[in-house]
């Protein structure tokens, strides 16, 4: 019996575990996430989505 | 229409949902509704960005005095001139403007509020003139620019009123911008040709890269696309954006690891989410995004909306059944104060937290999604209480499910790599 796919919310809890243990430190994205990304998007989010 | 503002009454199961007005930190002017430009997926209409209204100085004075006289401004406040071509008025203009409120918040909440100005551009009017005015105000202004990629991904749309290409004088402005040192973040509209040359589309900014502040693609509302196929898609679409965004994430990783590369704020933006998503989180992320007041805008001639940046009056003009749209009144005819303990924005609220409410109920990416969809799904079902829409398909999951995989093949290539 094959293995169910994983959900979303599984895929989520194993990245962030790994960010936990720093694994993520060098991947391309995590690199250059900024404090301000941590923000609701304001200027191009909601605004565009109209 | 029935009036549904007076008609709506207060559901306490409701409230406890919605949030609570929040300080403002987003203030956006509409210094002039004309635009120079007539680009094919513009959002507001055609009769206004043919109007040459400008926002008078008594005005931009009447915004911020029943501002600060209420307490309304976050500590940290971003004023953005936009929702037509700013720099169709005069460098003076917005001389004269930042003048008149630094003047009245050093007078009415002296070191208490950081405010910080933007202006959103097509770039076409850059010159030496707009430049000098950028350097000038350096220290408090940030500069947008609009502009999709090279010319094929841009002329196709960005026009002008005679139906011309407007990226050679675009790419002139960001060239003038650059020589000048004056970096500028870029948004980019996402369109069917985007999704067929990402090397393409990619190349043209990481040229750029050292002169940019960042960098941010946009995809349509699916319901605002109009007849176009190039713009139109669907949740049918999901895999082939999918396929555009790993692709982005290779491409800006290998640039990176040549030196070069962008922050592109989709993904870091939906990364971060990602890594603080918690299910016991107080206020979900698109509580927080589209909070009522959080956003405030004000057109040319003084109408109000909030929730969303830019929202035009005429956006579902009679949902509320007094034929205003979202707007909440006239700053001129009305205090604002006013319209913030109105019937009418309570009404708006209330339907947002439906929608809210159904996301959480249905949507596995709740707790990742930027929120802001209230409005296209009113546009999509005809109600709030609904959840999924194309945009949350291909905006929101699409993306999120190209982050998760790409951060699994890292983990995965970390784990197969040698230990060293």
């Amino acid at each position: 019996m094959p293995n169910a796919a994983p959900t979303v919310s599984g895929k989520i809890a194993v990245v962030r575990a790994a960010n936990e243990q720093g694994a993520l430190s060098s991947h391309s994205v995590v690199k250059v996430i900024s404090s301000a990304d941590s923000r609701p998007e304001g200027r191009w989010g909601p605004a565009m989505r109209r | 229409m029935p009036d549904r503002c007076a008609a709506s009454s207060p559901d306490p199961l409701l409230r406890l949902s919605a949030p609570t007005l929040a300080p403002v930190e987003l203030l956006v002017l509409q210094g002039t509704s004309f635009c120079s430009l007539n680009c094919t997926y513009c959002d507001l209409s055609a009769v206004s960005r043919r109007q040459r209204r400008v926002m008078p100085p008594e005005l931009i004075d009447r915004i911020f005095s029943e501002l600060f006289a209420f307490g309304r401004l976050a500590p940290d406040v971003a004023v953005i001139w936009h929702l037509g071509e700013p720099l169709t008025l005069p460098p003076e203009y917005y001389d004269d403007a930042i003048a008149r409120i630094l003047r009245q918040r050093d007078v009415s909440a002296p070191g208490r509020v950081n405010i910080r100005f933007d202006i959103q551009t097509n770039g076409v009017h850059i010159d030496e003139a707009w430049c000098a005015f950028f350097r000038r105000h350096a220290t408090h202004l940030d500069l947008g620019v609009s502009c999709d990629g090279p010319p094929a991904m841009h002329d196709a749309f960005r026009l002008n009123w005679s139906g011309r290409a407007t990226h050679a004088r675009t790419r002139r402005g960001m060239d003038l911008l650059a020589r000048h040192g004056i970096r500028y973040r870029v948004i980019a509209v996402v369109t069917e040709r985007t999704l067929a040359d990402p090397e393409g589309f990619l190349d043209f900014f990481h040229q750029r890269r050292e002169h940019l502040a960042g960098f941010h693609f946009n995809i349509l509302a699916a319901g605002s696309t109009g007849d176009s196929p190039e713009l139109r898609y669907g949740p049918a679409d999901r895999a082939r954006y999918y396929q555009f965004y790993r692709r982005l994430l290779d491409l800006d990783r290998a640039a990176q690891q040549a030196g070069g590369g962008l922050s592109i704020q989709n993904f870091t933006q939906g990364l971060a989410r990602v890594l603080a998503a918690r299910s016991d989180r107080k206020i979900s992320y698109a509580e927080e995004g589209s909070a009522p007041l959080r956003s405030l805008n004000v057109d040319a001639l003084g109408n109000v909306t909030t929730f969303y940046a830019g929202l035009a009056p005429e956006a579902h003009r009679d949902h509320y059944g007094d034929g205003r749209g979202l707007c909440l009144g006239n700053i001129l005819e009305r205090p604002l104060e006013d319209m913030i303990r109105s019937p009418k924005l309570r009404a708006i609220m209330d339907d947002f937290a439906r929608s809210r409410q159904a996301c959480r109920r249905d949507c596995a990416y709740f707790d990742v999604c930027p929120g802001g969809f209230e409005l296209t799904k009113l546009a999509t079902h005809g109600r709030f209480d609904t959840s999924e829409t194309p945009e949350c398909v291909i905006h929101v999951q699409t993306l999120v499910d190209a982050l998760l995989d790409d951060v699994a093949a890292h983990l995965a290539e970390r784990e197969s790599a040698p230990a060293t």
